[in-house]
């Protein structure tokens, strides 16, 4: 197991197993044997709790919270945990700045700059606002990481299935989180045979290379699916997947950890 | 050099070096905790006619034969599998495929509609790309708006005779930038500018996420035609089990 994860960290960087990177961590997870529907109730609450206060002492609070969460009692590596919070980074800073900047005559900018025939101005607002933002949104991301970084997909669906989502859509999601990891596993061996006859040599190879690959997963994926059928059919699949499901207790010290939370939002909401 | 002029290019020079740092581009997935709750809710509402059009379609093709669930499975892991994997690049960045206009373009838009929030949901989860408040905004501008405008121009460039290749790349770029300004419009309606209000926003979000999204955009074009060039070559009977996808509504 250990080492099964040094492995995916290893490549996390390289594309080829960076998007099971979150997924693997959900296995492993200290996390893992909390009540699922629980789990996530807390997550949204917590995330509706940051968008709807929009206020910064709550989102650093449940920056802190959650993070401390998943690194403390999740045991997730901490530098794992902030490399992934680097992943919304790109997004959140390019909109703060779409929000931070304003365009105009700018009376009353604390900042202000020439740009053509306008001025480009930041004011105390604008500074505010995308501050917030930024904390808003990474408030956010840690509830979602806490969520994400212990909870196996296929829990999460059932979650959806207790809210009544349609049982075909349920069982679509089943069916594509698998066919996910088979075609990323065939890609991988395209991608290396292709390599290793100088696919990716220039630009202009590299390019067909790739919409290659891509035409050749989706034929390869058409075939399978008639393949994969039948073998659902020959295990018996009648138009329903039942899935086994390990049962998980509230504990005292899940409901702790979100009264806690709760607590600590109404204190700081009534601070400040 | 007068002061503006330095103050200028001190504002570009600190622009420029921020678009660099922002170069590793997906998609324009509107991030958790970015819209406030009655958007989320709006874009939410605005996206159920779409989904429950894609719900019934699925339903009528299971209908037709139990055997499409596998099919639609597949189409709906081939999208995110597309929209995961790192385009070459000779600057080392990092882009996506956003892979909804392609989807569009092979198993039609309806259906899409139904995968897109599909695979929305496994990326936010699996990929944190997008979150689950924005899941609304971000089925409505990637699943469904971009899908249903790259499905139309195909089908207006196939009626007026244009040529099929033009076609896939026109169909898939504007698809591609329909997509980008329906996501810079949402977020500058949660996040309007004091002066000229949404209107003024909107330029703000379009030219904040240019220089990411319109390479992006060519690139997907250029992708997708590569894509379906290679289909059409070696996979004419998988092309044609796909369109009977398509029609059977």
């Amino acid at each position: 197991m250990e080492r099964d994860r040094k492995k995916v960290h290893r490549h996390g960087h390289h594309g080829r197993h960076r998007h099971v990177s979150i997924d693997s961590y959900a296995y492993i997870s200290g996390l893992k044997e909390w009540n699922t529907p629980y789990k996530v109730s807390f997550a949204l609450l917590a995330i509706l709790a940051v968008i709807t206060a929009d206020s910064p002492a709550v989102s650093i609070m449940t920056m802190v919270f959650m993070g401390g969460l998943s690194i403390g009692a999740g045991r997730i590596k901490s530098g794992d945990y902030f490399r992934l919070m680097l992943v919304p980074a790109a997004f959140i800073i390019t909109g703060g700045i779409a929000v931070l900047i304003q365009v105009g005559t700018g009376a009353e900018s604390l900042l202000r700059i020439p740009f053509f025939n306008t001025n480009l101005y930041i004011t105390k607002e604008s500074l505010g606002q995308s501050l917030g933002l930024f904390g808003k949104a990474f408030g956010a991301v840690s509830a979602l990481y806490m969520l994400a970084l212990s909870t196996p997909m296929g829990e999460i669906i059932s979650t959806l299935g207790k809210v009544k989502v349609p049982s075909v859509i349920l069982e679509l999601m089943h069916l594509i989180y698998r066919y996910i990891f088979i075609l990323l596993e065939t890609n991988a061996g395209q991608k290396e045979a292709a390599q290793s006859r100088l696919g990716y040599c220039d630009m202009k190879t590299s390019f067909r290379t790739f919409g290659g690959e891509l035409a050749n997963l989706l034929i390869l994926s058409m075939k399978k699916s008639g393949e994969y059928y039948d073998a659902l059919e020959s295990r018996g699949y009648e138009g329903n997947c039942l899935f086994w499901e390990e049962k998980k207790k509230l504990m005292k010290k899940q409901v702790f950890w979100g009264a806690a939370y709760v607590g600590a939002a109404v204190i700081l909401l009534i601070l400040f | 050099m007068t002061k503006n002029q330095r103050k200028s290019i001190a504002a570009l020079a600190v622009v420029s070096v921020i678009m660099s740092i922002t170069v590793n581009s997906n998609a324009m997935h509107i991030m958790e905790g970015y819209l406030p709750p009655k958007y989320s809710i709006a874009w939410g509402i605005l996206c159920i006619p779409f989904l429950v059009a894609g719900f019934l379609s699925i339903k009528m093709k299971l209908k037709d034969s139990r055997r499409n669930i596998t099919l639609l499975a597949m189409a709906g892991a081939f999208i995110f599998v597309i929209s995961s994997l790192k385009i070459p690049s000779v600057t080392g960045s990092c882009s996506h495929m956003t892979g909804t206009g392609l989807g569009a373009i092979l198993f039609g838009p309806t259906a899409v509609g139904i995968l897109g929030i599909i695979v929305l949901l496994f990326q936010a989860i699996l990929l944190a790309h997008g979150g689950l408040t924005t899941l609304g905004a971000n089925t409505f501008s990637m699943a469904i708006a971009g899908p249903f405008l790259t499905f139309g121009i195909y089908k207006l460039c196939m009626k007026l005779k244009v040529n099929k290749w033009v076609s896939v790349f026109l169909a898939a770029f504007i698809g591609d930038i329909f997509t980008y300004c329906v996501t810079s419009f949402q977020l500058a309606m949660a996040y309007p500018s004091p002066e000229g209000g949404v209107g003024a926003s909107v330029v703000k979000f379009l030219s904040v996420f240019a220089p990411t999204q319109l390479p992006l955009a060519i690139l997907e074009g250029i992708l997708t035609l590569l894509i379906m060039i290679a289909l059409e070559t070696y996979a004419k009977p998988e092309l044609k089990m796909l369109g009977y996808m398509k029609e059977a509504k």
